[in-house]
């Protein structure tokens, strides 16, 4: 057991210690895209931003979400939707990407000549599936938790720092969600995995691995939860009192500080499928 | 394939890209008046946050941030849009006319009543068509007046209004502001103290409701404007138009389900006409007016009703049962404010009929401490002097006129509208000329002259302050106070006599 913390201790920091930026690129492509989402939503004052985003927002949220200051009230949950549809659609080809990237040093120079088109294709299906799943799950996770345990939680506890125990414990809840299914992407790119083998061994493997895999992705987020507590649970407070475009721009901070700890939960998590890999074997 | 793939998804970004398009333009300019004018309250917010009022260089950074709205923002023209986006254009020249109201008001907070004016004329051509807007622009613009006491610029621009908007159709039960302007005008002449001028209102206002029913309009409306003219022709004393009008609103209101909030105020009404037509020898009138009671007592007429049959009572001699109806409109409505200070000032008349006089004084006394802002406020310290002088009590008279001066002096301070400022200035000059303080009576004739120029009370006050001045043998500032008339009252009717009185004096008069 011992052994085991210490082997993701070592990944983790190895993680954050081998980063190249080649391997990051294709989350900075999902990040650039929604650092544009949230400038256009900052300046709704020009017509394309309207076009773009404000029409979005009145898709989902209906014709009165785009006025000044109201607009900024949904957008926690507008870019929250945007950046779900990034991680799952593009996501599912930018980050196996990166994971191929990531992965090479560690794979048999018989694996890393491969063509990288064949294994993309192959890890597409898989990686899209396993993502708009854990939307799915992530959206009846907080349905059920906001009908009974969040509220509950929060009302036991006055005032903000009830509001942020019941948020940690939705935040929790989602991040378990998300734990499960971090591997199926990191086996889907191995060359010849199918669509089951590759969601029957990620899940497999997710669960297997769950605590430490948790804990990459808790320590990782440290630093984005408090702007995103901030953001989620008193976007009223900082349109009413503060300043709306306050929320854009923490919105672009979380999205550097997450797309940084997508990154890095991915690579210590492909690191730590490594290992456990050739334990396995060996 | 993967071609076909990659040119099918930038198809789907592109028309997501590109999805309500046609009018985002408008929608981003909406939106970016929006945020000005939210910026610019804001603004105004923090400035009134501080210790004190802002000061007027503070105020006029506020009135800078509002500017930029109409600055920054153009109202597209109506020709230039689709009519499937004509909302979204008036939603833009609303909020930009918001923001140029704002700016009106708060160069009226600056103290710059001309530049207020000047911004609201701005709003017309921005306004383009919208009445509704044109309108509120003009109600603003009366305030303005109001506020800086140009009374007859205001009472000039309501008649404009009267002739250039139709009501419209009551909202929800409420009555258009249209409606209530001839009534308006006819309180402001009041509150100046000219009776005639608001006589003549009284006259212009029924040949304007009449006018407006020559034209066809909704039940609901025709209403309203039947109820108002049967209060004028009530207030008019013209018995037979209003029982006409009475009986065709009864038969609009029989034939229009909406109307049935209405029946209180026929009620009330046919009552008032009845004692009109049988004067004080009414009695069925009374009966009425207590039913009514009866039946509505949170009817708006109730406290009302009660004083009239409590007026009429005491016209058929019936002391004691006035009394006690002038003392119920003071237990069921004491925040009426126009018509409790006058039951309790009936009531304290007829307590001293009674032989009460020292609840009577007590009564009166109380008039200004719990009405200040009212005609019996005024009437009631001077009400008890005058009884000391007519029981031949003249010392005690005397003591009662200088704490009639003294109320006065306390209600001018605490005068919130400035409304009744030249009332009780007329009332402590009548004391000081009864008290025969002459030099009192000249400092308040000089105030009146500085603080409410303009006022008709105040024309009779600097001609008051002339005659003093002459009888203090002192003719340079008799001159001084008839220059000062000519100047302000031009076209007064006395004006010829003004300055045959100067000629007299010995000073040139300029006829222009």
């Amino acid at each position: 057991m011992k052994r085991d913390v210490r082997i993701a201790r070592t990944c983790a920091v190895e993680a954050v210690k081998d980063f190249h930026f080649r391997e990051y690129a294709p989350f900075a492509w999902i990040l650039g895209a929604h650092i544009l989402f949230l400038i256009l939503a900052l300046n709704l004052e020009a017509a394309p931003a309207m076009a773009s985003v404000g029409g979005l927002c009145r898709m989902i949220f209906g014709r009165e979400s785009v006025h000044y200051p109201g607009f900024y009230l949904y957008l926690p949950s507008l870019a929250a939707i945007f950046e779900a549809f990034l991680y799952s659609i593009p996501g599912a080809v930018l980050i196996p990407l990166a994971l191929i990237r990531t992965m090479a040093p560690m794979e048999p120079a018989s694996l890393r000549n491969q063509p990288v088109g064949p294994r993309l294709r192959s890890a597409f299906l898989p990686t899209m599936v396993v993502s708009v799943l854990n939307v799915g799950l992530l959206a009846g996770w907080q349905w059920v938790y906001q009908k009974g345990p969040g509220p509950l939680l929060a009302r036991s506890i006055p005032g903000f720092p009830g509001d942020a125990v019941g948020w940690i414990v939705g935040v929790l809840g989602a991040y378990a969600i998300a734990a499960i299914f971090i591997y199926v992407p990191i086996v889907a790119v191995r060359p010849g995995t199918g669509f089951v083998e590759a969601i029957r061994d990620g899940i497999g493997e997710g669960i297997r691995l769950f605590w430490y895999t948790m804990t990459f992705i808790v320590v990782y987020a440290l630093p984005v939860l408090p702007v995103l507590l901030i953001v989620q649970s008193r976007p009223a407070f900082i349109v009413d009192r503060m300043r709306p475009e306050i929320i854009p721009l923490a919105l672009i901070v979380y999205a550097v500080l997450i797309s940084a700890a997508t990154y890095l939960t991915y690579a210590a998590s492909a690191r730590l499928h490594w290992v456990a890999d050739r334990l396995e074997h060996s | 394939m993967s071609r076909r793939v990659v040119g099918w998804l930038a198809g789907m970004m592109l028309a997501l890209l590109v999805s309500g398009c046609g009018d985002a333009a408008l929608r981003s300019s909406r939106y970016k008046a929006e945020r000005l004018l939210w910026l610019a309250e804001r603004a105004e917010s923090k400035a009134n946050l501080g210790a004190g009022d802002p000061d007027s260089a503070t105020l006029l950074q506020v009135r800078q941030a509002y500017l930029r709205v109409p600055r920054e923002v153009a109202i597209p023209p109506a020709s230039a849009v689709p009519d499937s986006s004509e909302k979204l254009r008036r939603d833009i020249a609303r909020t930009v006319v918001t923001a140029q109201l704002q700016v009106a008001r708060v160069a009226v907070l600056a103290g710059l009543p001309d530049t207020a004016i000047h911004d609201l004329s701005r709003v017309a051509a921005m306004a383009g068509t919208d009445t509704l807007l044109l309108r509120q622009a003009d109600f603003h613009r009366v305030a303005v007046y109001r506020q800086f006491r140009r009374t007859d610029e205001a009472i000039a621009l309501l008649r404009e209004m009267m002739r250039r908007y139709e009501p419209k159709p009551p909202v929800e039960g409420r009555e258009d502001a249209m409606l209530a302007i001839p009534d308006g005008i006819v309180q402001m002449l009041r509150q100046q103290g000219d009776e005639e001028g608001a006589r003549r209102a009284t006259d212009e206002a029924s040949d304007y409701f009449q006018g407006l029913l020559q034209r066809s309009y909704p039940p609901t409306l025709e209403a309203q404007i039947r109820g108002r003219l049967i209060r004028v022709e009530l207030e008019r004393g013209d018995w037979e138009n209003g029982m006409r009008n009475l009986e065709e609103l009864k038969r609009l209101a029989e034939s229009t389900p909406e109307l049935a909030s209405l029946k209180p105020e026929l009620l009330y009404s046919e009552a008032k006409l009845v004692a009109m037509r049988e004067g004080n020898r009414s009695t069925r009138a009374i009966s009425m007016l207590d039913h009514f009671v009866q039946d509505y007592p949170t009817s708006s007429f109730a406290p009302r009703a009660i004083f009239e049959s409590g007026a009429l009572l005491e016209g058929h001699g019936r002391k004691r049962e006035a009394v006690e109806k002038y003392k119920l409109v003071g237990d069921r409505y004491p925040n009426e404010k126009e018509i409790a200070p006058l039951a309790l000032f009936r009531r304290a008349m007829l307590e001293e009929q009674l032989g009460d006089w020292d609840l009577s004084k007590n009564l009166l006394e109380s008039i200004p401490l719990r009405y200040p802002e009212s005609q019996a406020a005024i009437q009631a310290p001077i009400a008890v002097a005058r009884r000391y002088y007519r029981v031949g009590n003249r010392e005690a008279g005397k003591a009662a006129l200088k704490r009639a001066i003294g109320t006065f002096e306390e209600l001018i301070s605490r005068d919130s509208t400035a409304t009744y400022g030249p009332f009780y200035r007329w009332a402590i000059l009548q004391c000081n000329v009864t008290l025969e303080d002459r030099s009192a009576a000249l400092k308040t004739v000089d105030e009146m002259a500085k603080v409410n120029k303009g006022h008709p009370f105040t024309a009779q006050a600097l001609l008051e302050g002339a005659r003093i001045a002459n009888l203090n043998k002192n003719p340079e500032r008799a001159r001084a106070y008839l220059r000062q008339f000519l100047a302000d009252y031009p076209k007064s009717p006395v004006a010829d006599k003004v300055r045959s009185d100067l000629r007299q004096l010995g000073s040139p008069v300029n006829k222009s």
